[in-house]
């Protein structure tokens, strides 16, 4: 009889229980061991071992507290950091590092953007490049060497691939050596975009004229706008430091000026290695201010950096 | 509430409670989470609930339990009733002060020029928070010396409860 299983409690809770377990078993376990729930990026590669530690210096000093690891899909927050982030990124993060609170700026699109040594004088004093910067200084980490012998049992631990020559580099690496290798390789498994954010123009192949050449205005804003932007990098002469000089008459490591829309364009787009403007291949290092910076400042900047060069 | 000092504890606990339950599922809305996410309005509302709710309940239970354990009377009303007015102004001021932080820092990451370009670096952003996380330093003492109050009284309570014992026996 079909009511007949209601007057039986035992018999009632454990067909009940059979029927829970294997609708969990078909919808949370089963798909748990599909390809598709552990999605890879094809050009995302484990760890090296000088990385790996770097990560664990990350963790240790807890980075992941102040700084996030995730771009969301919002319109601003692409334009700031970059593309957002992706399932695919975050297979060898164990346990991944995406942070919840932004006290300082998302890390997840840091690789590459800025040089390595960047990196050593920012930890070393954050202040000397943002004045106001509430983060600690981590120069002391130059002191501290790697332990080859524990990062290798973490690289076994997480089986990533390495060699034994590699593990034995490491005991002449420092702990900032290690954490600026991770910085670099953090996000470099998405593709860079060309940046075109948000419904600025793209830069044409003819050259454009520079729409603010010599407007004393501009000359007068284009100095502000350096001081906050570039004077880090590019010295606040504009004589060069972890950047070139952008007063000389080289341009792109090649001798010989080139017209403001190029600069323009490094300005926007920012250098990636093996870039090539005008003949001149670039080695990288340049981070892109398309989204940042508006058309007109970057055309105020460029136009501030030539008088400079007219003196 | 007049003729229990402890009630205050209890309703004031359970509104922060209520008021907790509330605000987390609406930051949960795609556009309230699209603002405050990753910015300092989710730790204001966290303390909410540790500084509000649980610090207030726990204080207020440790209040009932200890002079029935000690069989005496509380050693000061006076200083309880001081204890709950400064955790309270403490706890307000510091979720209050991080909400203002967070839904700022929000705003600007977000704010955009007319021709679509960013209007804030992220450190211009971070400069306007410092007044803010002052003002949060000086919440968090105002608690904190509210809470010496409390280990005070409740200490007291306790040598009164121990001297009455060796007095009775």
């Amino acid at each position: 009889m079909a009511g007949e299983i209601y007057r039986k409690p035992i018999m009632f809770a454990i067909v009940a229980a059979l029927v829970i377990l294997i609708g969990t078993i078909a919808t949370v376990f089963f798909p748990m061991f599909t390809e598709g729930m552990h999605p890879k990026l094809e050009n995302l590669k484990p760890y090296t071992a000088l990385q790996l530690a770097g990560k664990d210096i990350y963790q240790r000093e807890g980075c992941n507290n102040c700084h996030t690891q995730t771009v969301r899909p919002l319109k601003t927050e692409v334009m700031r950091y970059g593309d957002y982030s992706k399932a695919g990124e975050f297979a060898y993060d164990r346990p991944f590092l995406w942070g919840s609170k932004r006290t300082g700026p998302d890390l997840a699109r840091i690789g590459g953007k800025y040089p390595d040594t960047w990196h050593y004088s920012h930890f070393e004093n954050p202040q000397s490049f943002f004045a106001k910067s509430n983060m600690p200084k981590y120069g002391w980490l130059k002191d501290a060497k790697l332990d080859p012998a524990d990062i290798e049992a973490h690289m076994k631990a997480n089986s990533f691939p390495y060699t034994k020559e590699e593990i034995a580099a490491l005991s002449a690496k420092t702990e900032l050596d290690a954490l600026v290798a991770y910085m670099q390789i953090i996000g470099t498994a998405v593709q860079k975009k060309p940046a075109t954010a948000g419904g600025l123009t793209a830069v044409k192949s003819e050259h454009i004229k520079n729409p603010l050449e010599g407007d004393q205005k501009a000359i007068a804003a284009g100095k502000q706008l350096f001081e906050t932007h570039c004077a880090a990098c590019h010295g606040s002469d504009a004589k060069g430091g972890i950047g070139p000089s952008l007063v000389d008459d080289e341009f792109l490591y090649v001798k010989g000026d080139v017209p403001d829309d190029d600069y323009f364009e490094i300005t926007n787009n920012g250098t990636h290695p093996g870039d090539v403007e005008d003949g001149r291949t670039a080695k990288g290092g340049m981070p892109a201010y398309a989204g940042v910076l508006s058309n007109d400042n970057m055309w105020s900047i460029i136009t501030y950096v030539r008088s400079l060069k007219a003196k | 509430m007049q003729s229990n000092y402890l009630t205050k504890f209890f309703i004031m606990g359970i509104t922060f409670y209520g008021l907790q339950t509330v605000q987390g599922p609406t930051q949960a809305i795609r556009v309230v989470s699209s603002l405050i996410h990753y910015t300092d309005w989710v730790p204001g509302h966290v303390h909410m609930g540790t500084m509000g709710w649980v610090t207030m309940t726990t204080a207020a239970s440790i209040y009932y339990i200890i002079p029935k354990i000690y069989n005496t009377e509380i050693y000061s009303v006076k200083i309880a009733n001081t204890h709950f007015w400064l955790v309270l102004i403490g706890q307000v001021m510091f979720s209050v002060t991080m909400w203002i932080t967070g839904i700022q820092q929000g705003a600007l990451w977000k704010a955009t020029n007319a021709d679509g370009s960013l209007k804030y670096t992220f450190m211009e952003g971070l400069a306007k928070n410092y007044p803010f996380w002052q003002l949060r330093t000086v919440a968090g003492l105002i608690f904190t010396v509210g809470m010496l109050f409390f280990i005070y009284n409740i200490t007291m309570t306790m040598r009164k409860g121990k001297a009455l014992a060796s007095s009775r026996a």
